[in-house]
């Protein structure tokens, strides 16, 4: 089996360490605007260099989702894409797990938490990412 | 010092799929086609913007792509710009020729577009070129598609304007059937509403009748002038800038609960149009026939609100009255649009300047456009947007343009 790796640098903890599966985002100091990826300079009020680190935890609601039936090279087909807000604002694209593809049994609205997971192969590394599912009534 | 500017040629090497052309010898096709279009020579641009999004994907040329399609077309001596912008890019090129003619600085500007997309048996390629318009380290290299991204959005916009999947069908339609009567269309077979409902779903609810295809190859060009030079170069009319507003995505706080990151947040469209209408001193009631991005259906319809054409809310009733098929009030995407002329990434923002031009020029052949007083248009409107992520995370560049007569 391949080795694993993130598929980008600087995006969430790698190797991940004992904390709760977190993003690597930032906070502005001043307006407190925050986002994802990381910044330094804040697109919002526009104030340089007054971006904070700020773990970004997995919880938040399901904006909007697809169901791929056409994809890029390393993604088999049919896939869920969708976008999350997350709990402490921003909203990001993300996969979504332990759905059926066939029968999404999903709503927009619904709570969502997130697991870090093999995405794709590149024939050398098997590409980690932030993937969510939902949450349902086993989860903390 | 602000010149008026005029088209004054333009062409196209037909778009569709031609592996034994290399991205020069489309090109080469087009920017011909629209030298000899004014009665130009080789010598006669002052200065080349050339649009392409994936000659480095392919080949590895991620750098010095304008010198050589430029020179392979035997064109040399001129500044030659490269530019980018996804489907927006060949709307770049063609607002940074008339800016540079505008400006005083250039008496003529070539604006090129060129993309070549299609490999044989290898679709998933085409997708995963056309991805790298779209930001790579959060978005595309986790399985975000163009078709995905809008898909999301249009679903959205469904229960927002009521419009519904019917309604996506007949767009799909009336634009194959406008390219059926273009010689120069990758798709030139009509399809029935019914049809393009059957066909294989892409993501729910859009078929593929309803998205480009990404596996299409094609360039287009076209030579923009100052009014003294225009008065010089080739017989025919040669139509006005009257506006333009491009402008880029723009952050907007993730406090503000909209619809955003959206592909089809078009608000950037709808800023680019009040500047276009602002500066040409026309208003939407004025426009005879208007070009879009129509990469999937529902961006016609979003289009219809973005242009001014109906209120918002009103674009599935606008599009049931036949009102934007050849033969209504304002025809939409005369050439067939992304969905029928086809949708080679860059080289699409040019080809709308092309067909707006020859419609202008009461030249465009068996779909030509005409007012109700049987004279031809005197007003076209072009509406363009292309690559995803930046300030936005939606559309990064918005493009719209006013020709006139």
């Amino acid at each position: 089996m391949a080795e694993r790796r993130p598929v980008a640098d600087g995006l969430f903890d790698w190797p991940p360490g004992n904390d709760a599966p977190a993003l690597l985002g930032s906070g502005c100091r001043v307006c407190g605007e925050t986002v994802f990826p990381a910044l330094r300079d804040c697109p919002l009020c526009g104030t340089p260099d007054t971006m904070d680190a700020l773990r970004l935890r997995g919880a938040g609601t399901l904006h909007d989702f697809a169901v791929a039936q056409r994809g890029p090279e390393g993604f088999p087909v049919p896939y869920v894409q969708a976008y999350v807000r997350l709990d402490q604002g921003p909203v990001i694209y993300t996969l979504l797990t332990d759905v059926d593809p066939a029968e999404p049994d999903v709503q927009i609205g619904e709570r969502m938490r997130m697991v870090f997971e093999d995405v794709t192969t590149d024939g050398e590394w098997t590409l980690v990412g932030w993937k969510f599912r939902p949450e349902r009534g086993n989860d903390v | 010092m602000s010149e008026t500017v005029h088209v004054v040629g333009v062409g196209m090497h037909p778009f569709g799929r031609f592996p034994e052309s290399s991205v020069p010898e489309l090109a080469r096709d087009a920017i011909w086609a629209a030298l000899q279009d004014a009665d130009a020579t080789a010598r006669t641009p002052e200065i080349a913007f050339v649009a392409n999004c994936y000659l480095g994907f392919f080949t590895g040329q991620s750098d010095a792509v304008a010198p050589i399609v430029i020179g392979r077309a035997g064109l040399s001596g001129m500044p030659m710009v490269h530019v980018e912008g996804g489907g927006a890019a060949g709307s770049v090129a063609f607002h940074q020729a008339v800016l540079a003619v505008k400006s005083g600085e250039y008496r003529t500007a070539l604006a090129v577009g060129v993309e070549k997309l299609f490999v044989p048996g290898n679709p998933s390629i085409s997708i995963s070129a056309i991805a790298a318009s779209g930001e790579a380290d959060v978005a595309t290299s986790m399985g975000l598609t163009w078709v995905g991204g809008f898909t999301m959005s249009a679903r959205r916009l469904m229960d927002r304007y009521g419009w519904t999947q019917h309604d996506f069908a007949l767009v799909a339609s009336k634009n194959r059937a406008h390219a059926a009567a273009n010689t120069e269309a990758e798709l030139q077979v009509e399809i029935s509403p019914e049809d393009v409902l059957a066909a294989r779903v892409v993501a729910w609810p859009l078929t593929r009748p309803m998205c480009a295809g990404a596996a299409v190859d094609g360039a287009a060009a076209v030579l923009v002038a100052d009014s003294e030079t225009a008065r010089q170069l080739g017989g025919g009319r040669h139509p006005r800038v009257a506006g333009m507003g491009v402008v880029g995505g723009q952050y907007i706080s993730n406090r503000v609960d909209d619809s955003r990151p959206g592909m089809l947040s078009m608000d950037e469209a709808g800023r680019a149009f009040a500047l276009a209408y602002e500066r040409a001193s026309v208003g939407p009631e004025d426009v005879d026939l208007a070009q879009v991005h129509d990469s999937v259906a529902p961006e016609e319809l979003l289009a219809y609100q973005m242009l001014g054409l109906c209120a918002p809310g009103e674009e599935a009733t606008l599009l049931r009255s036949g009102a934007t098929r050849l033969g209504g009030r304002v025809p939409v995407n005369t050439d067939g649009g992304l969905l029928g002329r086809g949708h080679p990434i860059a080289a699409s923002g040019v080809a709308q300047v092309v067909e707006t031009t020859r419609q202008l020029r009461d030249a465009a052949g068996s779909r030509q456009v005409s007012r109700p007083d049987g004279r031809g248009p005197r007003v076209g409107a072009i509406q363009n947007a292309g690559a995803q992520g930046g300030p936005s995370g939606g559309v990064a560049v918005s493009a719209a343009f006013l020709m006139t007569v």
